[in-house]
């Protein structure tokens, strides 16, 4: 019972026009997720990773299937400020271009006032507050005056993750957050969410499409492929065992000792064969 | 010497951008050109066509297929027929609302001054060679129709339409799935060696580079850190800065040896 988040039978299937069936981006798809673990969900374009993380934080609705928080279904029809409220503080997402979600008129101290001031963090507070995120996702208070474009790519990641932990959610989704950064600022992202979930106890759900990269933070690991989990487990058996001939055809795809291009392509073609309709 | 860049120096105003870079790319050579955001890694390859920033003042030497690239005309030639450049986002190279054949087809017609259906026939054959089906119907897609591993086979099989000798690879394939990365660079390679191209490639990934490329050099704030041999970049990475970077990527755990089962 102490699920911080069930997924069960979750679907969803974008039509191409009202009356032909188009693509089923997510298929069947359950999970559940305990206090303060971490799951990766890993699969190619097109595999619905960014679909189910979309579903989870309410931006796409699920055609069947439900989502709980805290034991509490998700409903789709509730409306008002209290219940926007609370949903925010059951989950929130971080997407991979922080550009695209930060406003770039706002300098960092006022984007994140404006967030605790809308979840009525009492106003003498707010100070402390600002200063405790800025502490938590290792910036500089000096950088409060910024503004986006004056901030480095790691930087601006530290801001949309500082934003997203300001009302303290329960959960944080997190879709391809170091795909476009540099792998010496990756490797230092990696490290403060692995901090983050030590210190908060938030749980994450790290949406990626690099193995390795889901390896370093996660506890297990949801491998999808065309909108089905193909595999699911702990994330050492995952990635030393895998079981399902698409995890393993995708570890052996990430460039390596002895990886040549030309083999995996034989691997895709032979494994398009047996899976693909 | 196919590509020879000789100790190239490369200032904005008062920003040095590329110091002493020296790069050299034989025939039927890959050659990676390995570095961070803004080590200088885009602007070296740029500056061997002489696509510089406006203002940007250079020294030091380019040369491509013995070509000096001082002279203008000589750099218009280059550019037209000697080398190829292709990008991260075939989206952003092919104008979303031509059709994938009007796009491909542009250096031919409207710089070479053939005819239109000849250069369809020969943009249909390389379509062909890149692993593309149904060419007819493809050509009069529009970009939005295609997947991005589709339209990057489109984007280099409009790079080798002039027959280059040198093809400069700029983060091709790092926007694509792992396995359609594979599959494009499988089929670079081939044409490569077909060819007998020299391709610069540039990336950001160590790994890849490593694994890849013949030749390897690191870049960092604009200067050459480290060349290697691909194979021994993560064997015997004799260099303080490889070494951070190689370490800086996560690596995969062993896997178990698999059972055979009976």
């Amino acid at each position: 019972m102490t699920d911080v988040v069930r997924v069960t039978g979750l679907r969803k299937a974008f039509d191409v026009t009202r009356r032909t069936p188009g693509i089923v981006a997510v298929e069947n798809l359950s999970f559940r997720l305990g206090k303060a673990d971490a799951i990766g969900v890993v699969g190619e374009s097109g595999s619905g990773k960014s679909t189910l993380a979309r579903m989870l934080v309410g931006l796409t609705r699920p055609d069947a299937g439900t989502i709980e928080f805290d034991g509490r279904v998700r409903e789709w029809r509730e409306r008002g400020r209290l219940a926007r409220l609370r949903r925010a503080k059951e989950v929130q997402m971080v997407f991979q271009d922080p550009y695209g979600s930060l406003d770039r008129r706002l300098t960092v101290e006022t984007a994140l006032r404006n967030v605790l001031r809308r979840h009525q963090v009492d106003s003498s507070a707010v100070g402390t507050r600002i200063a405790e995120l800025m502490d938590s996702v290792g910036l500089e208070s000096r950088l409060l005056a910024s503004r986006p474009h004056q901030l480095s790519g790691g930087q601006r990641q530290r801001v949309a993750i500082a934003k997203a932990l300001a009302v303290e959610p329960a959960v944080l989704v997190l879709d391809e957050v170091t795909s476009a950064l540099d792998v010496s600022v990756q490797a230092q992202i990696l490290a403060l969410l692995t901090d983050i979930r030590a210190r908060t106890g938030v749980s994450l759900i790290f949406v990626s499409h690099d193995l390795a990269v889901v390896g370093k933070v996660t506890d297990s690991i949801l491998v999808m492929y065309r909108g089905q989990a193909v595999e699911q487990g702990s994330t050492a058996d995952v990635l030393r065992r895998p079981q399902h001939p698409y995890t393993e055809m995708l570890l052996s795809s990430a460039p390596g000792p002895g990886w040549r291009p030309e083999r995996v392509a034989e691997l895709r073609a032979a494994f398009a064969v047996v899976h693909d309709r | 010497m196919l590509l020879s860049i000789e100790n190239l120096h490369l200032s904005v105003r008062d920003h040095r951008i590329l110091r002493d870079v020296s790069v050299e790319v034989a025939e039927g050579e890959t050659v990676g050109l390995v570095g961070e955001s803004g080590s200088g890694k885009s602007t070296t390859a740029r500056a061997a066509l002489r696509l510089v920033p406006p203002g940007a003042r250079i020294s030091g030497g380019i040369t491509v297929c013995g070509n000096n690239m001082t002279d203008p005309a000589v750099v218009r030639q280059v550019r037209r027929t000697t080398a190829a450049m292709i990008f991260q986002d075939p989206r952003s190279v092919l104008n979303p609302v031509r059709r994938i054949g009007d796009s491909a087809t542009e250096r031919l017609v409207h710089v070479q001054g053939m005819a239109r259906a000849e250069a369809r026939t020969r943009i249909a054959e390389l379509l062909v060679e890149v692993g593309l089906k149904d060419t007819e119907r493809l050509l009069r897609c529009y970009p939005h129709q295609l997947s991005g591993g589709m339209l990057q086979r489109v984007v280099i099989a409009a790079a080798l339409i002039s027959a280059p000798r040198l093809l400069l690879a700029d983060e091709a394939t790092s926007a694509l799935d792992v396995t359609t990365q594979a599959e494009v660079l499988a089929l670079l390679r081939r044409l490569q060696q077909k060819r007998e191209m020299g391709v610069l490639f540039i990336t950001h990934d160590l790994h890849l580079a490593a694994a890849y490329c013949d030749r390897v050099y690191v870049m960092k704030d604009g200067s050459i850190m480290n060349h290697q041999k691909g194979s021994e970049i993560f064997a015997n990475p004799t260099e303080p800065y490889t070494r951070a970077l190689a370490d800086a990527v996560p690596v995969l755990p062993e896997r178990d040896p698999v059972e055979v089962r009976p």
